[in-house]
């Protein structure tokens, strides 16, 4: 079960290695650590008993069992993992969810809203260079809208009671108190865990309905090259969806939504045999990528509402200005209205 | 637009994100409890808040555990 | 002040299960969770030991450090609490917990929701009133409050596990090593309360959490 799931992480590591070179150099650093221990498993190099010499003390042996270099124990009580004596990658995941997540999480939640606001207030709404025609375009179906609509909302839900079980301790409770943080956390909780599954169910919809318009054309590569004209200024053409669009696409919403899906399902239903080491890297990849996706979406949310005039009436009613279309989306127009700029 | 408020809350919100930076020591210190609402266990009788009384019942129960003791 | 631990002396424990059983009477613990439990090494080999285990009310406890509500509290004894009215079920004490202490219920809530988070609370109850009727069926009797030792410790037929102050175990596992030469491990104290001079004054375990 955890070798595929290592197997798995490592393959999502490989895809993803360029935005979450930070992660798996956190990742790396303990993994070492967390490897070299090997709770509730045996390992088939080592011993499966260490005779242990009557009448000299045995600090080795235990020494060992701390480290689960033997075998497991044996017991009478039915519960999982009730063999094992000891699990010292407890406190290695304490310290990677206390230590890096926590504060690295928490500096780039608020490193991205800092440079969003600072943008805003530099650059201001990017407004449509001519005046709306009236004439509307079809951009989204009623089917995209729900999807995207249901993702988005459960989503945000998600990320609220995900981040307030992550800082609610060090946000809430030192305001409010122990009693309101719980209670509130015990609301986020079931709301999470409840949600959950509803968003990785939309999300493979949406991923399944949007991955075509989203492969990667020539079109591109001048949009990622001038990185969208954002700071410029300049009106880069781009099809359906821009560079930009497609990048959160792959990387924020399939490869990161993904893993917060899978890791979060194996979180959520604790009824297959999970042992403690696969809920603590299910997690550890939960919360990383969840942080990144958090950090993503913000940019996704500021530039589909206040960061460009007309980009949330698409997805509210589904049609576009003419306008809007040809300013931001040049091959789209002309590719469904067979009329040159 | 409401450019004033938004960037008010952006501040508020950064603001309250700076806090996560307090991960408290919890180590413990000898005899400092840090119960909100849990009593020690010399409060109520039979001790009535005489920690002494109590010290002593649970020191003779500890010492009662070695069986050389007992013996001699 | 009494510094309360426990030990389990492997050479003497012979997994004969009164402590489970003792420790789930006691506190009419929830139906498939046992507070302690004791496991054996290298069944059936030359040099099998048993060990039973329980919350060892760690100086530096990773439950109380990952616990998203701090439903955990220290008492003045050293003793790892928890207040089962602001635990959310969300299980993180128990993938943190070195010694597999943490347990929930199953409630018959949908996608196999945690209930609230039982562990052995040292006899010593929970917050509230000491011997409350409300105490007892949260938490289990308080036996610390009526002078007395955690009973799975007290009625162990060898002696092999003790609870009770560090310094006074540490007497008692001194003289047992003097007298028969070898068995000195006081086990999972280093994982606990660190080693040596720390461990006595029940400072910090771990290397502090990096950033």
């Amino acid at each position: 079960m955890s070798r595929l799931i290592a197997c798995w992480m490592r393959r999502v590591g490989r895809c993803t290695a360029a935005l979450l070179v930070p992660l798996l150099m956190v990742t790396a650093a303990y993994g070492a650590e967390v490897g070299s221990y090997r709770g509730g498993r045996i390992d088939p190099q080592a011993p499966a008993v260490m005779v242990v010499p009557q009448g000299h003390n045995a600090a080795a042996f235990y020494d060992g069992v701390r480290r689960s270099l033997y075998a497991p124990g044996v017991t009478s009580i039915q519960t999982p993992e009730a063999n094992v004596l000891i699990q010292s990658e407890g406190n290695t995941w304490r310290q990677i969810r206390n230590g890096p997540i926590t504060v690295w999480g928490g500096w780039l939640i608020l490193a991205v809203m800092v440079a969003i606001t600072l943008f805003y207030l530099v650059k201001g709404t990017i407004k449509l260079h001519e005046p709306t025609t009236g004439r509307k375009l079809l951009r989204f179906t009623v089917y995209e809208r729900l999807v995207h609509w249901v993702v988005a909302i459960s989503f945000v839900l998600l990320a609220l009671t995900g981040l307030s079980l992550l800082f609610g301790k060090h946000l809430i409770e030192p305001i409010f108190g122990t009693s309101v943080n719980a209670a509130l956390l015990w609301v986020a909780k079931n709301v999470h865990n409840y949600t959950g599954p509803l968003f990785g169910f939309f999300l493979v919809l949406m991923i399944v309905r949007w991955a075509k318009d989203n492969l990667f054309t020539s079109v591109d590569w001048l949009w990622a090259k001038k990185f969208g004209g954002l700071l410029s200024g300049e009106e880069i053409p781009s099809g359906r969806f821009n560079f930009g669009e497609k990048f959160w696409f792959w990387v924020g919403v399939t490869v990161l939504g993904l893993t917060i899906t899978v890791t979060g399902l194996i979180l959520d239903f604790p009824l297959f045999g999970q042992t403690r080491q696969d809920m603590q890297l299910a997690h550890i990849f939960h919360a990383s990528a969840a942080l990144f996706m958090i950090a993503m979406a913000f940019g996704h949310i500021y530039i589909g509402t206040i960061g460009s005039e007309g980009s949330l009436e698409g997805m509210k009613t589904g049609y576009v200005d003419e306008a809007w279309a040809k300013q931001h989306h040049a091959v789209w127009y002309q590719e469904i209205t067979g009329r040159r700029q | 637009m409401c450019n004033r408020k938004i960037v008010a809350l952006f501040c508020g919100l950064t603001g309250l994100l700076l806090t996560a930076c307090t991960e408290k020591p919890q180590t413990y210190t000898p005899g400092v409890s840090t119960a909100a609402s849990d009593p020690p266990p010399y409060a109520t009788p039979p001790f009535a808040g005489n920690r002494s009384a109590w010290e002593a019942a649970v020191s003779t129960r500890m010492k009662g555990q070695n069986e050389y003791v007992r013996v001699q | 002040m009494a510094r309360m631990k426990f030990v389990c002396d492997a050479e003497r424990c012979i997994n004969c299960n009164g402590c489970v059983t003792a420790c789930k009477n006691e506190h009419e613990v929830p139906w498939g969770i046992q507070r302690r439990r004791v496991v054996t090494l290298n069944e059936g080999q030359p040099g099998e030991k048993s060990i039973s285990v329980a919350c060892m009310h760690c100086s530096d406890a990773p439950c109380m450090a990952v616990c998203p509500t701090n439903c955990f509290y220290r008492t003045e004894e050293g003793l790892v609490l928890h207040d089962k009215d602001k635990c959310i079920g969300c299980g993180y004490c128990f993938y943190a917990c070195p010694f597999g202490a943490p347990q929930f219920p199953n409630g018959a809530s949908a996608f196999a929701a945690r209930g609230k988070m039982d562990k052995c609370t040292f006899c010593a109850g929970g917050p509230g009133e000491n011997g409350s009727e409300e105490e007892l069926k949260k938490y289990g009797r308080n036996r610390l409050a009526e002078g007395k030792l955690p009973l799975c410790a007290e009625m162990c037929s060898t002696k092999a596990l003790i609870a009770g102050d560090a310094e006074v175990l540490s007497d008692i596992m001194r003289e047992r090593v003097l007298r028969r030469g070898y068995g000195a491990e006081l086990w999972g104290w280093r994982v606990a309360y660190g080693d040596g001079k720390q461990a006595q004054r029940g400072q910090r375990v771990h290397a502090p959490e990096k950033p």
